[in-house]
Parts: structure tokens; sequence; C-alpha cells
């Protein structure tokens, strides 16, 4: 191969030939380390992919189950006795500093209506975009995608009342479509089991509608944890005084004891109903699923509170909202005062102590429509800003940092919120962590539009084994172009340094 | 003919590149050397167009790189890192990297000694075939640029001087090749040597260069950006 100096255009490739190699002696090959992890994990990825699902609604449920755990416990919220501590607990995080009213009002009404969620990351220049538009019982999900070196990604996804639908344009013009509600029964499900599709189809009816059958798993969860809560006792103690918006109040104090057991009753009523909760929906069906998984992450944390002191807990409250948390620990002299002292709101400002020595500190100040907030850790004589934040609403300009040891910025997010009646919109939205940076955008609006979906229709669930073949070969071309030509664009940034 | 002007990157607050300018003329190789961490995967990386520069431009025979298809037309690149799919064979892996007819896909192959391991998988190949395998992939739609970083790093002096002998042959036929390097013996091969340090190029002069010149430029490594 010879190439035009000036145009670089192969030329006379007949006359020049391409260039030839000697033969030189190769020594026996040397397996060097040249191979990138993140090839295969690309590939292990497919395998994880199954575990999506579960993992996603068992790791969600176990989240959400650990934070009421603590919530409850911190709070009060299980004392049906005691409503005050409920109410007290409710009231004391009800009010969030002024972006956190802004963004739970908008939200708030937003989620109650048809709305439209747009999403956009961009990092070292490429760029996602996502949308999704809630018009009710239809619902429809746009991403689009622009990779270096690849062409542009876009596709749709619609889920109307008897289809789940997509396109995208590097597919050509069809429209792919699967009826949720009629039997499937094409090449593409013919190793797939029945309960399988009946799970998907069940899935996608209930995202239709957006009701979701009634679980006797979650309902029976709900009974056991209701007598768990029922079974812990609290009692009303001797009243003290903490400072409260600068002046000393005398507030009412109520005691509860926690153990061990009493938690790891707690967290097997959770992974009982997860795992009933998994076989009841059908995903237990799903290809790799073992119900161990459950076992194994709650004997994990069993592990964790092992040996664990009995704990007391002491709420105390002022004006229908926490004063103070007082934690002792079974034997131990030691106490940890987590101490409300308010300011705009209870919340505003918090600090934490450990036999009478500040550890920690949330500090908040209003100054009209402006509002900052920093967490404070103390170390000795040591004090270091571990975050900062600060929100205009005027402006809408916000930034949030967390501080290394030296008060530099580790992690640094900016950008303007914009919030009306309508919804909440991030713009000019700036994220950086060490050396990577990223922008990005968000917006939640009220109301939703649907796009038709138009083109050649193409029925996956009952397409043949001769529908898909005459369907690879039309979209070979297409699909051609988004092979890579050269290298991968996933790169190891760690390794360009 | 490669123009680069004014290329800038940065990761963070960290600026690894703070414009570049150079010029490679047709049948030039150029050895892009520096300490670890100066930045010549990013430049390399930009001018294949698997990263996007922050400011600057490229232009390829005058043209500016800007779309997939300029910098597929004009640059075949080698990263550092092993591009394939390990778990497919070599002829699958070299069918996903072709563009052109079979005539082509052939030519390689013959080229670059390949028919012996078509049907083994890449991840049973030894470190040095699967270079020599990367190198057939960029050069095999003929582009008249190729852009390699580190190609022979942990090869045996066989493969080496095959590869070599490669981008020798294609710099005779009035291509360009840039190579990222820390090899002494490909520095040396060069036509010119570039040398990239706190973001910012200079060109050494191919007399000056000796070994004790080299060692101090990589015992500057870790103070490259």
């Amino acid at each position: 191969m010879k190439f035009d100096p000036m145009t670089g255009e192969p030329i006379n490739e007949e006359a020049q030939g391409t260039p030839e190699v000697t033969e030189t002696p190769v020594a026996p090959e040397n397996p060097a380390n040249q191979v990138v992890e993140s090839v295969k994990s690309w590939i292990s990825t497919m395998s994880t992919k199954q575990w999506f699902l579960p993992a996603m609604i068992g790791g969600g449920v176990g989240v959400i189950a650990i934070i009421a755990v603590v919530v409850a416990i911190v709070g009060g919220a299980f004392m049906s006795p005691v409503q005050k501590v409920t109410y007290a607990a409710g009231n004391t995080f009800k009010e969030a500093g002024i972006l956190g009213d802004v963004f739970s009002s908008t939200m708030t009404a937003v989620a109650n209506s048809k709305s439209t969620t747009y999403f956009m990351l961009g990092i070292e220049g490429q760029e996602m975009e996502m949308e999704v538009r809630n018009a009710g019982k239809d619902k429809q999900v746009w991403v689009k995608a622009d990779i270096t070196n690849y062409p542009e990604l876009e596709g749709t996804l619609t889920l109307n009342k008897n289809e789940l639908q997509a396109q995208a344009p590097i597919l050509g013009d069809y429209v792919f479509f699967y009826d949720y509600t009629k039997e499937a029964d094409g090449f593409i499900f013919e190793n797939v089991d029945d309960e399988i599709v009946e799970a998907l189809n069940k899935m996608l009816a209930q995202a239709y509608s957006g009701k979701t059958d009634d679980s006797k798993a979650l309902k029976e969860m709900a009974k056991a944890l209701q007598e768990w809560m029922d079974d812990i006792e609290i009692e009303e103690v001797e009243k003290d005084e903490f400072e409260i918006n600068g002046r000393d109040v005398n507030c009412v104090g109520y005691e509860i004891v926690i153990d061990e057991d009493m938690i790891k009753e707690y967290m097997e009523i959770v992974c009982d109903a997860m795992v009933e909760y998994m076989e009841e929906q059908g995903l237990d069906e799903m290809e790799g699923y073992d119900d161990a998984i459950f076992d194994e992450a709650f004997e994990d944390m069993f592990d964790e509170i092992e040996g664990m002191p009995e704990m007391t807990f002491t709420v105390y409250v002022d004006s229908n909202m926490l004063a103070a948390i007082v934690i002792e620990a079974e034997d131990s002299d030691g106490k940890v005062k987590i101490l409300f002292e308010g300011g705009d709101y209870r919340a505003q400002n918090i600090t934490v102590k450990v036999d009478g020595q500040k550890v920690l500190q949330i500090k908040g100040e209003r100054d009209g429509n402006e509002e900052t907030a920093e967490l404070i850790i103390y170390s000795g004589d040591e004090k270091i800003t571990m975050m900062e934040y600060e929100y205009d609403k005027k402006s809408g300009d916000f930034e949030f940092a967390v501080l290394d040891y030296y008060g530099d910025a580790g992690l640094l997010l900016e950008g303007t919120i914009v919030a009306n009646g309508n919804g909440v919109e991030i713009t000019d939205g700036e994220l950086n962590i060490d050396n990577m940076s990223a922008d990005f955008a968000f917006s939640c609006k009220k109301g939703a539009k649907i796009e038709k979906l138009s083109g050649e229709r193409f029925d996956l669930g009952n397409a043949d084994e001769d529908d898909l073949e005459e369907l690879v070969e039309d979209l070979q071309d297409e699909l051609k172009d988004f092979m890579p030509s050269y290298g991968y664009p996933e790169v190891d940034y760690d390794d360009w340094y | 003919m490669i123009n680069v002007i004014d290329v800038r990157k940065k990761y963070g607050k960290k600026q690894v590149l703070s414009g570049i300018n150079f010029t490679v003329k047709s049948g030039e190789m150029i050895a892009l050397i520096g300490p670890n961490g100066c930045g010549k995967s990013t430049l390399l990386q930009i001018m294949a167009g698997c990263l996007a520069a922050d400011h600057g431009e490229v232009f390829y025979y005058g043209k500016k790189a800007q779309k997939a298809e300029v910098y597929r037309k004009y640059t075949g690149y080698v990263p550092q890192e092993n591009p394939f799919l390990d778990q497919l064979s070599v002829r699958d892996n070299l069918k996903l990297w072709k563009k052109g007819d079979d005539a082509q896909l052939q030519e390689a192959i013959r080229i670059f000694e390949l028919e012996p391991i078509l049907s083994q998988t890449v991840e049973s190949l030894s470190g040095g075939m699967r270079r020599r395998l990367a190198i057939a992939c960029a050069l095999m739609n003929q582009p008249p640029v190729i852009l390699l970083d580190e190609p022979t790093t942990a090869l045996d002096f066989a493969h080496k001087d095959k590869i070599y002998q490669m981008l020798d042959a294609h710099r005779k036929s009035d291509g360009i090749v840039i190579v990222a390097t820390h090899e002494e013996e490909e520095i040396r091969k060069a036509d010119r040597v570039l040398l990239m340090q706190k973001g910012t190029l200079t060109e050494l002069n191919k007399c000056d260069i000796s070994k004790e010149l080299l060692i101090h430029i990589y015992n500057e490594e870790g103070k490259g950006v």
C-alpha cells in the first residue's frame, strides 16, 4: 500500500503491493499482561444483568427496611402509645431549608400529575440524555447517547394499553412491539418459561395501570413488623434541659431499649418476606435466582451486629419536635447526644457529642433568599469542615462541596435550580470529582406528550425464525456502522497519568 | 499531513494538555516521549477520535477531524490495552474491525501471518500475537496515519523486530506513524522525537538524544503533569 502524501488516499495499490515483513525467528511467546479487564467485565455483565431485577428489588427494599429501623429507633416512629414522639420526629424533618422546601413542594405537585422528567449527563465530550414521559397510563422513555467514535444512538420505548413498543433510528424505521395482553409463541419465546413470560406481562400491565397487586407477602410483613413494634417497651423519663434556638428548654423524655435479638428478629421478618415476595411475583423463576442471596446478605448483617450491647435511646421532645436523642450502651458509661439546636427550623443546627465532647456539627444559616450549611468534624482541638452547601433562591445558584482535610473540594456539585408551579429545573449543572468532570441537567415538569411511533411494525412476540433472519439481514448494514473500527472508546483514565 | 492546533485537555482541575501544536509530514515516523502521566495517551486518544479535546483542532490532509468518518478514514489506532473481544476468534475479531471488502481482510491475514491462528480465541494468544493482531486491525482498513500507544511494551526481541518492520514499511509507503513510547530503539528509529512535559510539546534534536538524557527525562516520572 502506498499513500498519496498530499491527500493520504491509497494509490497504485496493485503496483506497489503491500509492505512485506521479513521472516524473523520467533522466540517462545511471552504471555504478556496485555489483557484489559474492561472488555472482560463488559462480557461478564451479561450474566450479572440477570441479577439486576431481583437485586434491585431486594436491595431497595432492604435499604428502605434498614432506614425504617434507624428512623424508627431515632425518631420513635414505632411507638403507637407515644404518638408525640412520632409526631415530633415527623415535624423535625418536615422543614429542610429553602432548597428542601423548593424541591419537596414542587416534586409533590409533579408526582401527583402527568409529568415529564429529563436528565442529561455529559462526560469528556460524550453525552447521554433521557426523558421519561408519564401521561397517566401511557408512558414513554426516550434516550439518546452521543459517544465519541460511535454513531449517535437514539431510542424510544412506549408502553400503552396493549403493547410495549421500541424504535431506534439505528434499526431503520421498524417499530418493534410486544403485545403483553396476548399469547406470544414466536421464536424468541420458544425457550422462555411460561412463568417468566407471565411475570413480564404482569409487570408491564402493572406499569401501565400504575396499580400494583396487593402483595400477601408484604401485607404479612407489615403485620409482623407491627407486632414487633408493639413488643417494644417505651416509658416516660424525667425531664431534661437542652438549648434550643438559643434558650434553655425543659423537655419531656421517652426511653426505648433495643437489643441484638430485637434487631435480628426485625431482619428475619424482612428476609422471609423478601423470599416470599420474590416467589409471589414469579421472580424466583428467573435464571440464576437463588433465595440464598437474601440469607447471605442478612447473615452478613447479623455478623455485623453480633455481640451488640443493649442500647437505650432516650428521645426528648419540645414543641412537638425533637430536642435531643441520648444513646447509651449497656456496660458503658459513655453517652452519645444528638442535639437539635434549631435556628430557622429545628434541624438547621445539629450537634453530636460523645461523652460531652463535640464530634460533629451541622451548622446552617439563612439570610433572606440565601442559605448555607456546613458539616464540621471535631477531632481533639482540630475542626475540619467536611461539606459545604450554598443556595440562593433568587438566582437559583447552588453549590455543594465535599472537602478534603486541606479544605480542597474533592467533590463539587454546582448549578442553577429554578422551580415554579410547573416543576423544577436544574441547568448549568457541573459535577467535579477529583480529576473527572461532568455536566448535567435535570428537569421535572408537569404534563407529558407521548410521541406516536410510526414505521414498519415487527411483532417480537410472534415472529418466527425466518422473520428474525430476514430482520437481521435487513439490519446488517445499519449495525455494521455501529461496530468499532479501531480500538475501544472504553478507557481506563487512571492509565493516562 | 497532520496539523494539530492548540489542543487542550483538562481532567477536572488537572490540565493534561495545555496547547499542543505540531505538524507531521507524509512518510514521517514520530516518537512521542515523556514520563508516565504526561499526556501521551491522551493526545493519541484525541487524535484517534476516541476522546474529545476541550479546545483545539486536528487536521488530516487538510480535513478537519470532527466526525467519526474522518477519524476512521485517516487513522488506525493501536491502544495500550487489548481492544479485542477475548472470547471471539481472531477471524471474528478481524471481521468486526473490517470496513472494506473481504480482499482487505485476506490481505491483512497474509501480511501479518495470521492464518495459523485464525480459529483461536484471542484469550488464548500470547501478548506478542495480540499486539500483532492489534496492528493488523489498525492497518487493515488502509489508513494513512497509524497511531500506536506503546506498541512493543513487554514484547520479546523477535516480536518487536517484526513490528518495527511493519511500521517502517508503512512509513516508506508515505504513511505516517506516531508512536508513544518508552523504548530507546523506537525513539532512535523515529525521524523526529517530540518530548511531552507538563502538558506541552518540545521537539528534541535527534543528535542530542543520549541514554543519559532519556534517563533524565524518565526520572521526571510523576512530575510530568
